[in-house]
C-alpha cells in the first residue's frame, strides 16, 4: 500500500504539474501575462504608482474572475492567500508585480500548499491553516475553499507543494495594461496601510449552544407547558400564560380540517403509533400505558371525531408530473432544505440524520391539503416553527406535487382503508381525546385548557415523560442529551435569561441557525451549501448564502428589521433562498432583543459645515470619480451592469450608522463572504484627492450622501444594459415618440430587412430614413422619459423639416410649429405591422405607405413609398417636396442625387423639378390631382 | 436681449433640476407604519408579469370577456387573461404597441381609445387576427413639444366623451396651446374646451357622483396634492394657461389673474371661475404624487367603503380612499389612508368583475418607495371588515362620522376622543406650500347614534377653507379594537348653510 502511495502520489503530481505546464504553454505569447513580463518588475511598478487608478483596481480584485478576496480576505487568517493589509511596509513595489505576473517565484512563507494522500486514497490539496497533535485542518483549493479536518493517523502521505495556489496567467484576465496597473496600485495601497493584525482568528471551531437555551428550546419544541404550568410566572410580570424567557404555552397543528387534508387511515396509524408511522416526530405517544389492542381502538374512535369536526371527505388527487418537476427545483432551492433532507432522483431522503422528518408524505396528504398547507402553514400550525416560505398557491402547488409524487408501491394498499364515519365512535373519541391529554396542545374551539399536571419547577428530573420508563404520560423520544439539556433548564428556571440568551432561544426554537450563523453558533453546514443557490454568480457567497446574525441588532435599524421578519421585507432578489416567515408573534421580540444586546463601538461621525456641500462630495465618492460604488451597487432598483449589490437608496433606511462605519472600513472583517473591497484598507483612503483624503470625512460624506435614499442624486458613471427595439423577421418595429429633428409627434418604424424611417406625424413628412437595427429607445423608456428615440443601424439621412405635401406657389412659411391646413388621422398596419400614414390637407385624404425592399446589397436595399390622394375636386395647386443637407442633381431620366448618397427615383408620371431657394436646393415634384384618387410612388436608395 | 436670454436659461435650468434631478427638500416620506394591521383585512396579490419584458401600466381596462387591459408607459397595451383569479397565473398577450404613454384607455363597442401623449386614438382590430391594426386619430388639437406634456384621459362619460387634462409644459409653462387645460373629445373626434388652470395632472375619471374629476399634484399654486372637480369653463388655479383663451372663443374672456402669496378662499372671491380642490391631501401624510383613482362600485365585494374613491399614489406606493360631497354648491369632502406597502410607483388602479382592486405602474423617473421597477398587483378583500373611519360629512356646526363598525359608545361620547386641527395652505406661485394658519378647534359635543355607527360632532372653530385634521388615537370598537388608521383630512371649502 506504502509502495504504491508514493507513486500515485508522484503520478498524481505530475498529472497536475504538467497540467499546469500545458496551462502555461497554450498562454499565447502575446497574450497580456506576456507582454508585461517582457518589462521589467521595476518599471510595472513605478508605472502603476504614478498612474495606477486604485479606485478600478479595487473593482477589479472583488470582480468574480479574479477572486481576490476568496482567498485574500482582510482580516482573515485563514484563507488560502494572506491578508494583504499584512504583507509589510518594508516590501519592495516590485514584489506586487512578481506576485501576480510569477506568482510560485517566492511563495509567502505559511501560504504554501500541500497535497495529502489520505488512507482511503482521497486527494487533498490545500493550504494547512491549522494543526495540532491529531489532526490537521486544511483550506482547500477547490472553488468552494471548503476547510477539511484531516486526521493525522489517516495520512498517507503529505507532499509540500512548489507551485503557488494563486493563478499563474491571472494577468491575462484583465483587459489592458492600464487595469494591470490599476490592481497593482491597489494592492501597494492596501500593504501602504498595513496595521498590525490584532484581530488574527483561529479557525473557529462551531460554538456548542448552551444547554439551558438548549432545554428550553426543547421545552417549547414539545409544549411542555400546555401540561406543566410554569409557576415563576410572576418573575417576567407579564402574565398567566407566559412564563420567563419567552416561553409560551402554544399549540400544536389545528385539527378542525385535518381529515380533509390527510387520509383518515394514516391518521388512524399515526395516532396508534406515532414514532412507528413518523420517526422523530414531536407529537407523544399518548397511550403508552395501553394494550397494543386498546391503543388501536382508541386511534380509530378519536380518527372518527375529527371526521366529525368538518363535512369534508378526503380525496386523494393525481399528481401533474410537471409540476412535481417544477417542485423538485423549488424544494431545493427556496429554503426547504435547509431543515428537511434534501432528496435524490429516485425521492430518497439524503441527509435524513440531521434533518426534521417530513415522514411518508404520499400515505398522508392530498395535493390541495399539502398545498394549503404550504401556502399558509400559521392557519394549521400557529407554533410557528414550520414557516411560511412565501409560497403563491402555483407554487405551493408544484412542491405539493413534488413531494406527493413518488407514491411507494408498498403504500399504495394502505390508501385505500377509508373510514366510514361513526357518529357513536366519534363521541367516544372525543372523550378519548379529552381524557388522554390530546386537548392540552390541540386546542379545540370549546375547550378550556388549563395546564394541570405538576407545575414546571415541580418536576422531577427523572421521572414521568423525562424517564425511559412509559405510563400514563405522554410518550416522548428523547436523547439522553435532549433529556439533560431538559433538566438543566428546568433546574435553573429562576434565573433569568440574559437578552442574549433569549435571542439564542428563539434562533434554536425557529431553527433560524440553520441558515444563520450567529456569534460562532449555526450557519449552513457544507452538505446543504449546495442547495444555496443565487441567479448572479458576481456577488459571491453573499450572493447566496443568508447573513450572518453576529451583530445585527447593530446593524439593520430597528424599523427595517420589524419589516424583514414580520412582514417578509427582501432586498436580495438574486438569492433564490428565501427568509421565511414565522409569525409576528413569535419573531417580533427579536427586534428589540437585538437592538438591545448587539453593540458596535460608537462612531462621532465628521460633523460638515455645509450640509448641501457634503452631499455632493458624497455623490461623486459614490461616483464613477470616486470610489465607484455605482459600478456594482444597485441605483433605485436599477441592478448595475456588473453585479445587483444592495441598493444605496435604501442604506439609510436599513443601517445602524456604527455598522455602516466598521463596514466600509473592513468589509470582509464584519462580512465574510462579501465581495465588496476595501477602499480604507487599513483604515487608510486610497482616494486621498477628496476630502484630503481624511478617511472619517469620506466614510462620512458617503453617509451623508446615502442619507437621502430614494431621493439621493443620481451619481456619475450610472450605466444601463442598452435596450434595442428591432424589427422581426416578418413584423415591422414602431414606435410613436420622440426622435431627434422631430418635434413630439414622431413614429419611427423598423422594416424587416434592416431599413428604418422616423415620420413626423405633425409636420407630415419623413424625417430620417436609416440603415440596419432600427432603435435604442432608452432615451424615452428610461427615467422620465426626457430624451429621444436613437436611431441605431447607419447611413442616417436626414430631411428638412416642413410638409411634404403643400401648394405648390404658397407653402407654409416652416417653423417648429405645427402646419396650419395639415391633418394627421392615423394609421392602419398591414398583416407585417407595416403602417400607412393617412393624413390630410384640406379636403384631400393622403395615404403614405413606404416598406424596405431589400437589395442583393445592402447599398441595393431601398425603401419603396407609395402615396395614394384622394380629393373631391381636381386640384393643380399642390406640390410634393424632398429637402435634404446638400445638392440636388439629375442622375437618370426621373432619377436624382440630393446630397451626397440619397438617390430618389420618382414614376414616370410625374415631372420632376429641381429648384433652388434660399434654403438650398430640394426635389420639387407638382401635382396634378384628379377628383378621385391618385398616386405619386417614390424610391430612395442611400 | 440680456434678459431673454437669462430668462431662457433660468428656464432650462429649472427644467433640468426639476425634471432629471429633483431637489427635494424633504425626505420621501414615511409609510403610515400601518402595513401589518392592514394586511389582515387587505391583501395584496401578485399578478405576476411575463419575464423579460417591462409592463409599466399606465392605464387598465376590463374587457367583456373578463380580460384585463393593459396600457402601459412604454406604448403596449396587453390583454391579460386570468389577472382575476383567485391565485392568478395570467396569459399575457400584446394586443397593440408603439404608442406613446398610454395613459387613458377604455374599450367599447368593439374598439379601444386610448388617450396619449400625442392624441386620443380609436384602436380596432379589423382582420379579427386579435392584435390592433387601425389607429385612427380621434383629436390630436393640442400641442405638444416637452416629453413632460403628459396627457391623461378618463374613461368615456355616458355621453361617450373622453375628458383628457393636459400637463403644462415642463411642468411649469404652457407653451403650445392648451397645456394646462381639460379638452373633452366627443366620440366624433370633436374638441370642445372643458377648463384652464390645470398644473399636472395625474388620475382622472368621475367622482362617486358621477361628476368629472382629476388628480391634481403638488407645485406652483398647489400648495398640496388635491383632486378637483373639471368644472365646464371653470380654473383650476394655475394662471400660466390663460393665453389660450383667445383659441377658445366659448369660453368666454380669460379669468382676472389670481394674486400670488394669497390663500384659495381669498382669491375664490375675487376670481369668479377658480374653482377650488375638493379633497387636499396633505403633504407625506397623504401620499406626495397622488394618481390614477377609480370608484368602488362592487356591491361592497370590496368590503364596506362601496361608492367611495380609491386613489393610488405614486411616490409613496399607497392606496387612499376619498369620499366628496356637494356644499353650498361647492364640491369638498375628505380623504383617508387606506392600504401601504405596494410594490412599486402607483399610477392606476382598476376594480376586477370580482370586486377586487388591480394597482400597477412603475418608479420610473421620480422617487418611489416601492421596491420594484414595476408591478401589478391585487388588493383582496379578506372578508374581514376593519375598524375604520368610513366617511366624514360637513354639518352647520361641525361633521359627521361614519364607521364601518360600532363604535364604544362610551369613548366615542367623550369629546376629547376627538382631536382635530385645521390648516391651509399659502396659494402661490411658487413651488408648493408649508401648511399655514394652523388652528385648533374644539369638539364640544359628541353624540353617539344608536346603533352605534355614527358619531355626530359639535365643533367650536370651524374654519372655511381649510383642511381639518381628524386624529382619533383613543377611538375603540366595544370590544377594544383601535382603529386601523386613526387619521383623517376634511377640506372645508364650505360650511353647510344649515
Amino acid at each position: 500500500m506504502r509502495i504504491f502511495s508514493m507513486t500515485v502520489l508522484a503520478f498524481l503530481g505530475a498529472c497536475w504539474n504538467s497540467d499546469l505546464f500545458a496551462q502555461a504553454n497554450a498562454v499565447a505569447s502575446n497574450s497580456l501575462s506576456k507582454q508585461l513580463q517582457r518589462e521589467t518588475a521595476t518599471d510595472l511598478a513605478k508605472a502603476a504608482r504614478e498612474s495606477g487608478d486604485p479606485v478600478q483596481g479595487a473593482i477589479l480584485f472583488s470582480q468574480k474572475k479574479f477572486n481576490c478576496v476568496g482567498c485574500h480576505a482582510q482580516n482573515a487568517a485563514n484563507l488560502l492567500g494572506s491578508d494583504l493589509t499584512q504583507v509589510g511596509l518594508d516590501v519592495p513595489d516590485e514584489y506586487f508585480v512578481e506576485s501576480i505576473l510569477l506568482p510560485s517565484k517566492v511563495i509567502k512563507k505559511g501560504f504554501e500548499t500541500v497535497t495529502i494522500l489520505d488512507i482511503d486514497g482521497r486527494v487533498l490539496k490545500g493550504r494547512i491553516v491549522d494543526k495540532n497533535a491529531s489532526q490537521y485542518v486544511l483550506r482547500d483549493t477547490s472553488p468552494e475553499q471548503r476547510l477539511i479536518t484531516v486526521p493525522r493517523d489517516s495520512v498517507e502521505e503529505l507532499k509540500l507543494d512548489t507551485k503557488s495556489s494563486m493563478p499563474e496567467a491571472l494577468a491575462d484576465q484583465l483587459a489592458n495594461r492600464k487595469e494591470f496597473l490599476d490592481l497593482i496600485k491597489y494592492l501597494m495601497d492596501i500593504a501602504a496601510s498595513s496595521t498590525p493584525n490584532t484581530s488574527a482568528q483561529t479557525v473557529q471551531s462551531d460554538r456548542k449552544l448552551d444547554p439551558q437555551v438548549q432545554g428550553l428550546a426543547l421545552l417549547q419544541q414539545h409544549h411542555c407547558t400546555n401540561c406543566h404550568a410554569s409557576d415563576v410566572a410572576s418573575v417576567s410580570g407579564s402574565g398567566s400564560v407566559e412564563i420567563p424567557h419567552g416561553l409560551k404555552a402554544r399549540s400544536a397543528p389545528d385539527l378542525t380540517l385535518a381529515t380533509s387534508r390527510i387520509d383518515p387511515a394514516y391518521i388512524q396509524r399515526f395516532i396508534a403509533d406515532p414514532q412507528a408511522v413518523k420517526p422523530a416526530t414531536n407529537m407523544p405517544q399518548m397511550m403508552d400505558n395501553l394494550a397494543p389492542a386498546e391503543r388501536k381502538t382508541t386511534a380509530v374512535a378519536i380518527t372518527h371525531y375529527l371526521l366529525s369536526l368538518n363535512d369534508q371527505t378526503f380525496h386523494r388527487e393525481a399528481v401533474n408530473a410537471e409540476a412535481a418537476s417544477r417542485g423538485e427545483r423549488l424544494f431545493h432551492s427556496v429554503g426547504c432544505v435547509a431543515c428537511h433532507s434534501p432528496r435524490n432522483s429516485d425521492g430518497i431522503e439524503e441527509i435524513p440524520d440531521d434533518s426534521v422528518p417530513l415522514g411518508n408524505l404520499s400515505s398522508k396528504y392530498n395535493v390541495s391539503g399539502l398545498t394549503g398547507f404550504l401556502e399558509n402553514p400559521h392557519a394549521i400550525r400557529p407554533s410557528g416553527r414550520m414557516p411560511n416560505l412565501n409560497l403563491n398557491h402555483w407554487e405551493a402547488l408544484d412542491i405539493a406535487s413534488y413531494l406527493l409524487h413518488t407514491v411507494k408501491p408498498s403504500d399504495a394498499g394502505q390508501h385505500s382503508a377509508a373510514l366510514v364515519f361513526d357518529r357513536s365512535q366519534a363521541a367516544i373519541g372525543k372523550a378519548k381525546f379529552r381524557d388522554l391529554g390530546c386537548i392540552q396542545c390541540h386546542h379545540m374551539e370549546e375547550s378550556t385548557t388549563v395546564p394541570t399536571a405538576i407545575k414546571l419547577s415541580k418536576l422531577r428530573p427523572d421521572q414521568g415523560c423525562l424517564s425511559d420508563a412509559t405510563g400514563v404520560w405522554p410518550g416522548y423520544s428523547l436523547s439522553a442529551t435532549q433529556r439533560d439539556a431538559i433538566q438543566t433548564a428546568i433546574g435553573k428556571l429562576d434565573d433569568q435569561l440574559s437578552t442574549s440568551q433569549q435571542i439564542t432561544m428563539t434562533l434554536q426554537t425557529l431553527r433560524c441557525y440553520a441558515c444563520h450563523e450567529r456569534d460562532g453558533i449555526g450557519g449552513i453546514s457544507n452538505e446543504r451549501n449546495p442547495f444555496f443557490l443565487t441567479t448572479n454568480e458576481n456577488l459571491g457567497p453573499q450572493g447566496r448564502i443568508p447573513p450572518p446574525l453576529t451583530k445585527v441588532g447593530a446593524k439593520l435599524k430597528p424599523k427595517w428589521m420589524r419589516q424583514v421578519l414580520v412582514s417578509g421585507r427582501a432586498i436580495r432578489p438574486y438569492m433564490e433562498t428565501r427568509m421565511p416567515q414565522y409569525g409576528t408573534e413569535h419573531v417580533a421580540h427579536l427586534v428589540d432583543l437585538f437592538q438591545q444586546t448587539d453593540e458596535l463601538p460608537q462612531v462621532t461621525m465628521h460633523k460638515f459645515d455645509d450640509p448641501k456641500e457634503i452631499r455632493k462630495v458624497g455623490t461623486e465618492l459614490v461616483g464613477s470619480g470616486g470610489l465607484n460604488c455605482i459600478a456594482c451597487h444597485t441605483f433605485q432598483q436599477q441592478p448595475a451592469l456588473t453585479m445587483p449589490a444592495v441598493d444605496l437608496t435604501d442604506m439609510a433606511d436599513r443601517l445602524h450608522k456604527e455598522w455602516f462605519f466598521a463596514y466600509m472600513r473592513s468589509p470582509q472583517a464584519i462580512s465574510p463572504n462579501t465581495v465588496m473591497p476595501s477602499f480604507w484598507p487599513g483604515g487608510k483612503a486610497i482616494r486621498k484627492e477628496i476630502l484630503n483624503g481624511d478617511t472619517d470625512q469620506q466614510i462620512s460624506a458617503v453617509w451623508e450622501y446615502l442619507q437621502d435614499g430614494r431621493q439621493a442624486r443620481v451619481p456619475r458613471g450610472l450605466r444601463r444594459e442598452p435596450i434595442e427595439l428591432l424589427a422581426d423577421n416578418d413584423r415591422a418595429a414602431m414606435l410613436r415618440r420622440s426622435y431627434q429633428g422631430i418635434g413630439k409627434r414622431g413614429i419611427g418604424v423598423g422594416y424587416p430587412g434592416g431599413v428604418n424611417l422616423a415620420f413626423d406625424a405633425e409636420q407630415l413628412r419623413i424625417a430620417m430614413i436609416w440603415k440596419g437595427k432600427f432603435a435604442d429607445p432608452g432615451g424615452v423608456w428610461r427615467s422620465q422619459g426626457h430624451g429621444t428615440v436613437r436611431p441605431l443601424g447607419s447611413n442616417l439621412i436626414r430631411f428638412q423639416t416642413g410638409p411634404e405635401l403643400d401648394s405648390s406657389e404658397s407653402p407654409w412659411v416652416v417653423d417648429d410649429g405645427r402646419p396650419p391646413q395639415h391633418r394627421f388621422t392615423g394609421y392602419f398596419l398591414d398583416e407585417m405591422d407595416r403602417p400607412t400614414f393617412t393624413y390630410q390637407l384640406d379636403e384631400i385624404k393622403v395615404q403614405d405607405f413606404a416598406h424596405g425592399v431589400k437589395g442583393a446589397t445592402p447599398e441595393a436595399t431601398s425603401l419603396n413609398r407609395q402615396l395614394v390622394f384622394s380629393s373631391n375636386r381636381a386640384r393643380n395647386d399642390l406640390a410634393f417636396r424632398i429637402r435634404t443637407e446638400g445638392s440636388v442633381t439629375k442622375e437618370a431620366a426621373n432619377r436624382f442625387r440630393l446630397g451626397n448618397s440619397l438617390s430618389i427615383e420618382v414614376d414616370k408620371d410625374h415631372q420632376v423639378n429641381i429648384v433652388k431657394d434660399s434654403a438650398g436646393s430640394h426635389l420639387h415634384i407638382p401635382l396634378n390631382l384628379p377628383s378621385g384618387k391618385s398616386e405619386l410612388t417614390l424610391r430612395y436608395t442611400w | 436681449m440680456m434678459i431673454l436670454r437669462l430668462a431662457n436659461r433660468l428656464a432650462l435650468s429649472l427644467a433640468i433640476t426639476c425634471c432629471v434631478l429633483p431637489l427635494w427638500a424633504e425626505t420621501l416620506g414615511e409609510y403610515w407604519d400601518t402595513g401589518e394591521e392592514e394586511s389582515k383585512y387587505y391583501r395584496i396579490v401578485e399578478i405576476p408579469m411575463p419575464e423579460g419584458i417591462a409592463i409599466e401600466a399606465g392605464s387598465f381596462e376590463v374587457m367583456p370577456d373578463n380580460q384585463l387591459a393593459i396600457g402601459t408607459r412604454r406604448g403596449d397595451i396587453f390583454l391579460v387573461d386570468g389577472a382575476f383569479d383567485k391565485n392568478p397565473q395570467p396569459k399575457y398577450k400584446r394586443f397593440a404597441h408603439g404608442l406613446d404613454e398610454v395613459m387613458g384607455l377604455s374599450y367599447q363597442d368593439g374598439a379601444f381609445v386610448v388617450t396619449q401623449q400625442t392624441e386620443v386614438t380609436r384602436i380596432t382590430d379589423e382582420n379579427k387576427d386579435g392584435r390592433a391594426d387601425h389607429f385612427r386619430t380621434l383629436s390630436d388639437v393640442w400641442g405638444f413639444r416637452n416629453y413632460h406634456e403628459f396627457a391623461f384621459g378618463s374613461k368615456p362619460d355616458p355621453a361617450g366623451n373622453i375628458w383628457v387634462a393636459l400637463c403644462l409644459s415642463k411642468s411649469y409653462h404652457s407653451d403650445v396651446p392648451f397645456r394646462g387645460w381639460c379638452l373633452k373629445v366627443t366620440p366624433d373626434g370633436k374638441t370642445l374646451p372643458v377648463c384652464s388652470g390645470i398644473r399636472s395632472p395625474c388620475g382622472i375619471g368621475p367622482n362617486e357622483h358621477g361628476v368629472m374629476f382629476y388628480a391634481e399634484s403638488q407645485g406652483p399654486w398647489n400648495g398640496s396634492c388635491s383632486l378637483k372637480v373639471l368644472e365646464q369653463g371653470g380654473f383650476m388655479g394655475h394662471p400660466v394657461s390663460f393665453k389660450w383663451y383667445d383659441l377658445a372663443k366659448e369660453m368666454g374672456e380669460k379669468p382676472v389673474e389670481p394674486n400670488t402669496r394669497s390663500r384659495l378662499l381669498t382669491e375664490r372671491k375675487r376670481v369668479k371661475e377658480l374653482v377650488p380642490y375638493a379633497v387636499v391631501f396633505p403633504y407625506i401624510k397623504m401620499g406626495r404624487s397622488i394618481s390614477g383613482y377609480m370608484v368602488d362600485r362592487t356591491g361592497g365585494k370590496f368590503g364596506p367603503f362601496e361608492n367611495q374613491m380609491f386613489i393610488t399614489d405614486f411616490s409613496l406606493s399607497v392606496v387612499m380612499r376619498a369620499t366628496t360631497e356637494k356644499v353650498n354648491g361647492v364640491w369638498q369632502g375628505a380623504c383617508y389612508p387606506f392600504r401601504e406597502g405596494l410594490a412599486t410607483g402607483l399610477l392606476t388602479c382598476q376594480f376586477t368583475p370580482q370586486g377586487d382592486l388591480i394597482v400597477g405602474g412603475t418608479n420610473r423617473g421620480w422617487p418611489v418607495r416601492g421596491p420594484r421597477e414595476f408591478a401589478i398587483q391585487r388588493l383582496d378583500w379578506t372578508g374581514v371588515v376593519p375598524f375604520e373611519i368610513k366617511r366624514i360629512n360637513a354639518r352647520p356646526d361641525g361633521f359627521l362620522l361614519t364607521f364601518t363598525k360600532p363604535v364604544d359608545p362610551d369613548i366615542a361620547s367623550d369629546p376629547a376622543t376627538f382631536s382635530m386641527q385645521t390648516f391651509t395652505h399659502v396659494y402661490q406661485q411658487g413651488y408648493g406650500s408649508p401648511e399655514v394658519d394652523q388652528t385648533k378647534p374644539r369638539v364640544v359635543k359628541a353624540q353617539v347614534s344608536n346603533d352605534g355607527l355614527q358619531v355626530r360632532l359639535k365643533v367650536e372653530g370651524l374654519v372655511q377653507g381649510h383642511v381639518h385634521e381628524f386624529d382619533l388615537e383613543p377611538m375603540r370598537e366595544p370590544g377594544g379594537g383601535k382603529l386601523v388608521h386613526e387619521n383623517a383630512y376634511y377640506t372645508l371649502n364650505e360650511i353647510p348653510n344649515n
